[in-house]
């Protein structure tokens, strides 16, 4: 699926969280938004999952007009907040299943996928676990079981390396991303860890105060090489020197 | 021990202004966001104000109002005091300064006193508000200056009767059930006494002699809140020397205040810092493992009687679990709805209706299996009881089947759209995200199973609203074919209402309401709440008040009013409404493994 911003603006009363955000997203690509904390990366993540929408500009899957009323693009994609809203007296499978239904997730393999993922995760001896005796960590994995079983074509994943997980659920999630961007996905997520998206992204999107300062693959930004830091490190640097 | 250094805070304050104040903007950035994160707590003060103060002014000055309005406060006291206790035992084991302080090095009688100090603060809002009412009475009644003192006097004296009362309630433990049907009724019961006080003195223009001289003064003297209210009843506003005596076991109830303030700060303290879950989790595995262990040896009696072989197979077990649970999961019976076996015939019936795909929407507004048939079966022993009651019960006690008819409706009927868990927010990046927002399922499939499963409770509660109006219509004069009718109105109403409230309901939880202003936007809802609103309400009332023909075309006014409503939100939720809404709490709604309770003990 083709994702395409419109001079997409979004306010919070006078507060301007995104500011003509303009950015096209190609099939097959794994996307990092970065920026500083309020920089409007998770308002972007929530105008394209349709939970917020634009006061200005469209959003455009494959070319057609995404609205809250349009359930056929919607269940296209998933988006995962940075605390996924579970029902805690839930049992992780419970949960996985009701997701799954709602997707209308094909069912041929469900189980091999869904063992699969439980098994990676290091989440299979808790599959029948309710959701309040897990921590924070596996809680975030059993949301995110949902999403990689339900598999739908776009991924948007809010903070997935903040989220608590251990490191075999960071592998494991870079792995299956990477995976299914091979066979035409597309992964968006939010990071603040400048080391990971450097090396896990095909595309990063940078936002500083609602605005798109740089959009594109890392090898074409453009940073002064400072050593012993990346490229994005040396733009976020630049970034805050100039608003200073 | 304070929460705040204020010194420290002013000095801070003055250094980071200075630091901003280069740049202009940053300026006004930092005012805007310190203007964004102020409450407006005077709207609260404001309506509790007016609850407090309306009667007041609107009552006294009839003849009876003050005892009832004396009783009022009294009732209210009482239940406020309830509540007030059972939140500061909740506080005192499961709170977000706990969970705060708990990680810092602080004593526990610190935290006890942090937690005893908001309690007194928060019991000041309602409690003075409702106090200046006492004031109000005297001067409306008496007005000398030692009026006045007096029932200021009382007032604080009722105020400490009732912390003894809440601090009592702490320690006494969860007197109320926490969720479920018992806490809807309790809920329901000590506020109705109130409420029927209180329309009775709102509504009627000379209140009856039986509810003055009868539940109302009884009120005052057999409940401790209303001790002081009793000595103002008797005192100034009767003139009789002996009320004076009454404030002797008012005083002494409060005098406990410090003896059980000092009991429960001995005894409190903070047995587990931090519950992490994961080790729940584990145990919970273990406890597979132990389940699954005696099983066997049920099954194979030699594992009984040689340990070491139950040992053996326990192990055996730990590394066949995964295996047992991926045969499990390849039984896809995961992937069926969640059962709502046992649920009776109510759930059954709506079960029945729903399509596939919506049995699954319900499955997430609903996060399990509904109780509903559990709550028309209380609905129905309760109508019973009041259709007997009104029959057989003597006028003195009017109130009796009046309440119980009340609160059968209350549980029976979806008066304000039924319970859905799924509509309910839940932190996320600092914002309130209801559940429901970030699935793929649609305004009308909500919209179609809510309304299917309130169809249905409403049409199985109409057979008791009718019974009930008909047995009220007898016993307060209109006549058994009127109840009939009222009854049957009232439950069209109802149902006419059902698409209107779950917008509501939608609305509150992702806080629409909050947004609705004067942009662009949000003008066409910001209309229709105007415009709309008191149509519905005209129409109800008039549907009520007129017979005959009139009265049908209200009705159908009614339920026109409602779906255009229903409609203008409709277009609203897909064209202009961000589905995030303010956290609730002061951390926000953090799902449970957020935040796990602090254990302690009272």
């Amino acid at each position: 699926m083709r994702l395409q911003l419109e001079q997409v603006s979004k306010s919070y009363g006078t507060f301007r969280a995104l500011d003509a955000v303009s950015i096209d997203v190609p099939p097959g690509s794994i996307v990092a938004l970065l920026g500083a904390n309020g920089a409007g990366k998770t308002t972007l993540l929530r105008c394209l999952a349709t939970l917020l929408l634009p006061d200005t500009g469209r959003v455009l899957c494959d070319g057609e007009a995404l609205g809250r009323d349009r359930l056929d693009l919607r269940r296209r994609f998933a988006f995962l907040p940075d605390l996924p809203p579970l029902y805690p007296h839930m049992s992780v499978l419970r949960h996985l299943g009701m997701v799954l239904r709602l997707y209308g997730a094909p069912l041929d393999g469900i189980e091999d996928r869904v063992i699969g993922i439980l098994r990676d995760l290091d989440l299979l001896l808790f599959a029948e676990v309710p959701v309040s005796r897990l921590s924070r960590g596996q809680a975030y994995k059993a949301a995110l079981t949902a999403v990689l079983a339900a598999d739908p074509e776009v991924w948007m994943i809010d903070e997935p390396f903040a989220s608590g997980m251990d490191p075999q659920g960071i592998s494991t999630f870079k792995a299956r991303a990477r995976a299914h961007c091979n066979l035409g996905g597309t992964v968006l997520y939010s990071t603040q860890i400048l080391d990971i998206a450097e090396g896990f992204s095909d595309l990063v999107c940078i936002l500083d105060r609602g605005e798109v300062r740089a959009f594109g693959p890392i090898k074409s930004l453009e940073a002064p090489s400072t050593p012993g830091s990346g490229v994005l490190e040396a733009i976020f640097r630049r970034l805050r020197e100039e608003r200073s | 021990m304070t929460l705040r250094w204020r010194e420290a805070e002013r000095r801070l304050v003055r250094r980071v202004r200075q630091e901003l104040s280069a740049d202009p903007e940053a300026v006004r950035t930092a005012r805007r966001l310190r203007r964004a994160a102020r409450e407006h707590r005077w709207l609260k003060w404001l309506a509790w104000f007016v609850i407090a103060l309306a009667p007041a002014i609107k009552l006294t000055p009839r003849e009876g109002g003050p005892t009832l309005y004396l009783a009022m406060v009294t009732l209210w006291v009482t239940s406020a005091a309830i509540f007030y206790g059972q939140e500061l035992a909740s506080n005192l084991t499961t709170s977000d300064h706990i969970t705060s302080l708990a990680h810092l090095p602080v004593p526990d009688g610190a935290i006890f006193d942090l937690t005893w100090q908001r309690f007194l603060t928060y019991s000041l809002v309602p409690l003075i508000s409702l106090e200046t009412g006492y004031v109000l009475v005297a001067v409306l009644q008496l007005g000398s200056a030692a009026a006045v003192g007096a029932a200021t006097g009382l007032a604080i004296l009722q105020w400490l009767v009732f912390l003894s009362l809440a601090a009592l309630v702490a320690t006494l433990g969860p007197l109320v059930p926490r969720k479920g049907v018992r806490r809807t009724a309790f809920f329901l019961a000590t506020h109705l006494a109130m409420l029927v006080l209180g329309s009775v003195l709102f509504f009627t223009r000379r209140p009856p002699a039986y509810l003055v001289d009868g539940p109302a003064r009884w009120a005052l003297l057999a409940i401790p809140a209303g001790w002081p209210s009793a000595a103002f009843q008797e005192g100034p506003l009767r003139g009789h020397a002996w009320a004076l005596a009454l404030l002797l076991p008012a005083g002494l109830f409060a005098a406990l205040l410090p003896v059980i303030h000092r009991r429960m700060r001995e005894r409190f303290r903070i047995a587990e810092v931090a519950s992490t879950s994961a080790p729940g989790a584990e145990a919970l595995a273990e406890k597979l493992v132990d389940d699954l262990s005696a099983l066997e040896a049920k099954a194979d009696p030699l594992v009984a009687d040689f340990p070491e072989r139950a040992a053996w197979d326990r192990e055996g077990l730990a590394r066949r679990i995964p295996g047992l649970l991926e045969s499990h999961i390849r039984g896809r019976s995961f992937l069926a709805p969640i059962p709502w076996d046992g649920g009776g015939w109510l759930v059954r019936r709506v079960e029945r209706w729903l399509t596939r795909r919506e049995r699954d929407v319900a499955d997430l507004l609903l996060g399990g299996r509904p109780f509903w048939t559990a709550r028309w079966k209380v609905s129905l022993e309760l109508t019973t009881i009041g259709v007997a009651t009104a029959l057989a019960l003597p006028r003195t006690l009017d109130a009796v089947p009046f309440g119980l008819l009340y609160l059968a409706t209350m549980l029976g009927a979806p008066i304000l759209g039924g319970i859905w868990p799924g509509f309910a927010n839940s932190n996320a990046s600092g914002m309130g995200v209801p559940r429901y927002a970030a699935v793929p399922i649609g305004y009308g499939e909500i919209m179609r199973v809510t309304l299917k499963a309130n169809l249905v409770r409403i049409a199985a509660w109409t057979p008791l609203a009718l019974a009930g109006g008909a047995a009220l219509g007898a016993r307060f004069g209109p006549g058994t074919w009127s109840g009939l009718a009222i009854a049957a109105k009232a439950a069209f109403l109802l149902l006419a209402w059902q698409p209107l409230v779950v917008s509501l309901h939608l609305s509150w939880e992702n806080g629409a309401g909050d947004k609705l202003g004067l942009d662009r936007r949000s003008l066409a809802p910001l209309l229709t709440v105007l415009l709309l609103l008191p149509a519905v309400g005209i129409s109800a009332g008039l549907a009520f008040a007129v017979r005959g023909p009139a009265s049908l075309a209200w009705l159908v006014a009614f339920a026109g009013s409602t779906l255009l409503g229903t409609l203008a939100y409709r277009r609203h939720y897909h064209r202009g409404l961000d589905l995030v809404g303010p956290p609730t709490g002061p951390l926000g709604a953090l799902p449970l493994h957020v935040i796990q309770p602090r254990k302690g003990t009272v």
